[in-house]
């Protein structure tokens, strides 16, 4: 016998991973949503209906309500005889763009803090752990209200890129508080003092020892953040201070379709569905990066 | 008749790495007043063979035969076990610690376990006991330390904490699992004397689990050496330390820095075994010493049995080498 | 001739701290006033119970931890007051070998890149020079260097602590550290690498301080050995002297801990070749009894004891064997004193 193998028979997280049946489920989930938003414009085209145009003559009845899912509006047409479908699709690219930048800054910023906070430790942390408190501590919508009112943005990029750095600056201190308190573990374990010990700069020590072993958890976090910021990206726009319209997101599509309901189920049913899927299979698949990745390898 | 005799023991259990072949045909026993010592390194399986007696290990599947004054345990019910446990086989752990709750006087524990095995004793009385068990145990004023929590305690004052409440019943059997592992020098010496102590007063059976021939050299009247979930080598503590036949055995031996070793001056040197100990969820066929062996053959591909050694019955080892009465060791 | 490593007087206190507003209650005299040294080519042995200080004195002289008063001087130099360059060159000067094998390297590393971290982090050698260097120590740690790419996990202790080793040793450092370095590995595997530690010294020509609780080892390795109780030396000598002519009785009690639980001593029962075991256990560093720390444990304090800390000297005919005991008998071997017992 070899002295190797050891600890590596249950293999890999990937292959772990891949065994589970729930994650394979929300993973194709998520790519048939992905497809669907990256194909929106071949929607369009298909149906004829390009996504903020209205078609009132075709996709409204008499009485002026929307007409429901037929042949020519396969998911029903809204209150301005636009094409549901369409904008959902259109809606996805926004939602999830939205959603997956604003989580990516979040770790970014989140790990970035969180990872000096802890190892730097001192008068350092006691400021950016009180700055991750505040962000935590302040009431979130309430403040994401103010902003966009405050900031008259008109232009569909500014409100969109404004929309991204509010829920990354809340989501931000969450991850950044998790990251820190890892760190701090990491930081007492021996191998640390051993990289100290070569006069290894803390630089270093933070980048090739600190980062690899918090790494896990900031993946998991992360994929968890993605679904929380896609539904505070709709709580936003839902409450019109999100992205403007007459640019689509689902959280817009909910309240634009809020007062219509009664009539035209379809408004809130498509919007609604997409967004619990995406965020289900979001949910599933970063609790299954957690299982898979687990306890570190080893003893 | 033995008090504990075991024969054909088998454990493995499930670990999420793969099934553990712990211990795999082990044969021992032991009687009252006297001590049996089991030495092994880690994954040896001396710990888990023990444990799995007494229904420690949850899940493991047993095989084999344990009778414990006639009755088999492997065949027993939990609530006879447990009742086992708390009564006639006491127990001592390496991490006191663990077996000591963190919330309550170690007092009130030994009292606790007093009351668990004669429910008619009342609570004054139970209390009295615990401060004589402790008494017994050798810690020094034992009516305040009653009444200390086990975090106030120091290590060597737990440990007697401990063995205090696994005497508290009057066992039959002390079964110490690395005793003095977690202790210095100087406190390992005072836990050994008393366990010797305590075992002759009292005409236990004692058996004592070690990874060190050290610790068990000063306690045992019989040593079982394991390797690899099986014995390598059984036998009074004089032969097997003076005659060690197994080449484990004798590897282990040369190993320990020991006032034999300094005794031929400063040069002596160390003859480690090379190579690490087996992996217990990959059992090999044959002798599982075989790939750290220096006298390994062709035949170590085969299990060796147990056989006794030349001129004493009492002395097992299993190799192909020990060729038994007539031939000569490895 | 000067030392390669002093030690002046060396205290590390660490504050006792409660409440929010971490008022100081009171101090661990983790290490509280030791002074020797070290001379090039020799091995230090240093050994003591758990909370002597011993762990605390590794950190100190590989400049982990800050003195809080006295010296660490290397090479002449206080460790304390390097430069920047100046320290560089100590960190290429001076290793350690921790305790663990198994918390000491990165579990997310490949064991040929944690080798290489001292010859990049001080950018010795680089490409494939680098793998070359790192096969060479692999290969003289006795770990086979097509295994370099493997994970921590899929060694065993034994050759964690190989790794370890190869790291500390990979930019032949003038003093290596060892602290504890094989209390976590099985007896057979001990040996293996205590045998290591004593062949590299002689190839490399180290200089070592090795720590441990267990007096044998420690005997096995070291030139010298030093004793330690609560957080002082109370006696260092050369290691066949100490073995030979204990003079303090806390060393005595050690020896006669080592005896009991000696394999080769197959006598009736062992208990330390008929010398008392020491009663009671060492008092915590955050409340040290006054004058010798030893003397609540002592069978001969006296009053002088429990007033006077006794200094570390030497006594007339043996000037290289200090003692800290104020009652340092005459001749020889204490153990075989009929006042031990009294």
């Amino acid at each position: 016998m070899t002295g190797g193998g050891r600890g590596m028979t249950s293999g890999s997280a990937w292959a772990r991973l891949r065994r589970d049946r729930a994650a394979a489920g929300a993973a194709a989930t998520l790519l048939l949503i992905a497809v669907f938003a990256l194909l929106a414009p071949l929607w369009a085209r298909w149906t004829g209906h390009p996504c903020d145009a209205a078609f009132p003559a075709t996709g409204l009845a008499a009485d002026g309500t929307p007409r429901g899912p037929s042949r020519e509006f396969w998911l029903g047409a809204d209150p301005l005889g636009r094409d549901v479908l369409v904008r959902a699709a259109y809606g996805a690219r926004i939602s999830l763009a939205v959603g997956v930048l604003a989580a990516l800054l979040a770790a970014l910023a989140g790990t970035a803090a969180g990872t000096v906070a802890g190892y730097a430790g001192g008068a350092l942390d006691a400021l950016l752990a009180r700055l991750m408190d505040t962000a935590l501590a302040l009431p979130h919508l309430l403040v994401a209200i103010t902003i966009a009112t405050t900031f008259q943005i008109t232009s569909a990029a500014g409100s969109l890129a404004l929309t991204v750095l509010v829920i990354a600056f809340f989501s931000f201190a969450a991850l950044g508080r998790v990251v820190r308190g890892q760190v701090l573990v990491v930081k007492e374990r021996p191998f640390i003092e051993a990289a100290r010990a070569t006069g290894a700069p803390a630089a270093r020590i933070v980048v090739v020892d600190v980062l690899p072993n918090v790494a896990a958890q900031v993946a998991v976090l992360t994929s968890l953040l993605v679904p929380a910021a896609i539904v505070f990206e709709a709580t936003l726009s839902f409450l019109g201070v999100g992205v403007r319209p007459p640019m689509p997101s689902w959280g817009a599509m909910l309240g634009e379709g809020g007062a219509a309901f009664r009539s035209a189920w379809w408004l809130l049913a498509v919007p609604g569905t997409l967004l619990l899927l995406t965020t289900l299979a979001c949910n599933l698949l970063g609790d299954a990066v957690r299982d898979a990745l687990g306890p570190e390898r080893g003893r | 008749m033995a008090l504990l005799e075991v024969t054909d023991l088998r454990v493995s259990f499930d670990t999420p790495q793969g099934v553990v072949h712990a211990v795999r045909g082990l044969s021992f026993g032991v009687g009252e007043g006297r001590t049996l010592g089991i030495v092994g390194e880690s994954g040896a399986g001396k710990s888990a063979g023990v444990q799995a007696l007494l229904g420690l290990l949850p899940g493991a599947r047993t095989g084999g035969r344990a009778l414990f004054a006639g009755r088999d345990l492997l065949t027993a019910g939990e609530k006879e076990l447990r009742r086992v446990r708390g009564g006639r086989i006491g127990m001592v752990f390496q991490d006191p610690l663990a077996g000591l709750h963190p919330l309550y006087p170690v007092g009130r524990q030994i009292a606790e376990a007093v009351r668990a095995h004669d429910p008619g004793i009342g609570r004054r009385r139970a209390r009295e006991r615990a401060i004589e068990l402790l008494a017994l145990a050798g810690v020094p004023d034992p009516a305040r330390r009653a009444a200390a929590y086990p975090h106030r305690l120091s290590g060597g004052l737990r440990q007697r904490a401990l063995i205090a409440m696994a005497l508290a019943p009057g066992p039959r059997l002390l079964i110490a699992d690395e005793p003095t592992a977690a202790l210095d020098a100087t406190v390992r010496a005072q836990i050994l004397d008393l366990l010797r102590r305590l075992r002759d007063e009292r005409g236990m059976a004692l058996i004592v689990i070690s990874h060190d021939l050290g610790v068990v050299a000063g306690l045992a009247d019989e040593v079982l050496v394991m390797y690899g979930g099986k014995a390598a080598e059984r036998g009074g503590r004089h032969p097997l330390y003076r005659r060690p036949q197994h080449p484990y055995t004798r590897g282990l031996l040369a190993s320990v820095p020991s006032a034999a070793l300094f005794a031929g001056g400063g040069g002596a040197r160390l003859r480690p075994i090379p190579g690490p100990p087996p992996d217990p969820r990959d059992p090999q066929p044959g002798c599982a010493f075989r790939p750290r062996c220096p006298h390994a053959l062709a035949r170590c591909g085969e299990d060796p049995p147990l056989v006794p050694v030349a001129g004493d019955p009492a002395h097992l080892a299993a190799c192909w080498l020990v060729r038994g009465p007539e031939g000569d060791g490895p | 001739m000067t030392a390669l490593l002093s030690v002046r007087d060396a205290r590390v206190h660490f504050p006792l701290t409660r409440g929010v507003l971490r008022r100081e209650i009171g101090r661990v005299r983790a290490l509280d006033g030791v002074t020797l040294d070290v001379a090039a080519g020799e091995t230090l042995g240093i050994v003591g119970e758990s909370g002597c200080g011993k762990s605390t004195l590794a950190r100190c002289v590989t400049a982990l931890q800050p003195v809080t008063a006295g010296r660490v001087l290397f090479e002449g130099t206080d460790v304390a007051a390097l430069s920047r360059t100046g320290r560089k060159a100590f960190r290429r000067d001076v290793q350690i070998v921790f305790q663990d094998p198994y918390g000491s390297l990165n579990p997310r590393r490949r064991v040929g890149s944690i080798i290489a971290d001292p010859l990049a982090v001080h950018r010795v050698a680089s490409g494939e020079a680098l793998r070359r260097r790192v096969r060479d120590l692999m290969d003289l740690v006795g770990l086979d260097p097509s295994h370099a790419d493997r994970f921590p996990a899929e060694f065993s202790g034994g050759q964690r602590q190989r790794v370890a080793i190869a790291r500390a040793i990979a930019l032949r450092p003038r003093l290596l550290v060892c602290d504890e370095p094989v209390s976590a590995l099985d007896a057979s595997v001990q040996a293996q690498i205590l045998n290591l530690l004593r062949d590299l010294r002689d190839e490399l020509g180290l200089t070592i301080v090795f720590i441990a609780h267990d007096l044998p080892a420690v005997r096995y390795v070291s030139d010298r050995v030093a004793v330690m109780y609560l957080g002082r030396v109370v006696e260092l000598a050369a290691a066949e002297d100490l073995h030979a002519r204990p003079r303090h009785p806390y060393t005595a009690a050690l020896l006669a801990a080592a005896a009991a639980t000696d394999p080769a001593e197959t006598g009736p029962i062992a208990t330390g070749g008929g010398l008392p075991l020491l009663q009671g256990e060492p008092p915590s560093p955050a409340a040290p009894p006054p004058g010798c720390g030893f003397h609540p444990r002592c069978p001969r304090a006296t009053p002088l004891c429990r007033r006077e800390p006794p200094p570390l000297i030497s006594r007339p005919g043996a000037p290289a064997h200090l003692a800290a005991c104020h009652h340092v008998p005459e001749h020889a071997a204490l153990p075989a004193g009929p006042e031990a017992g009294s």
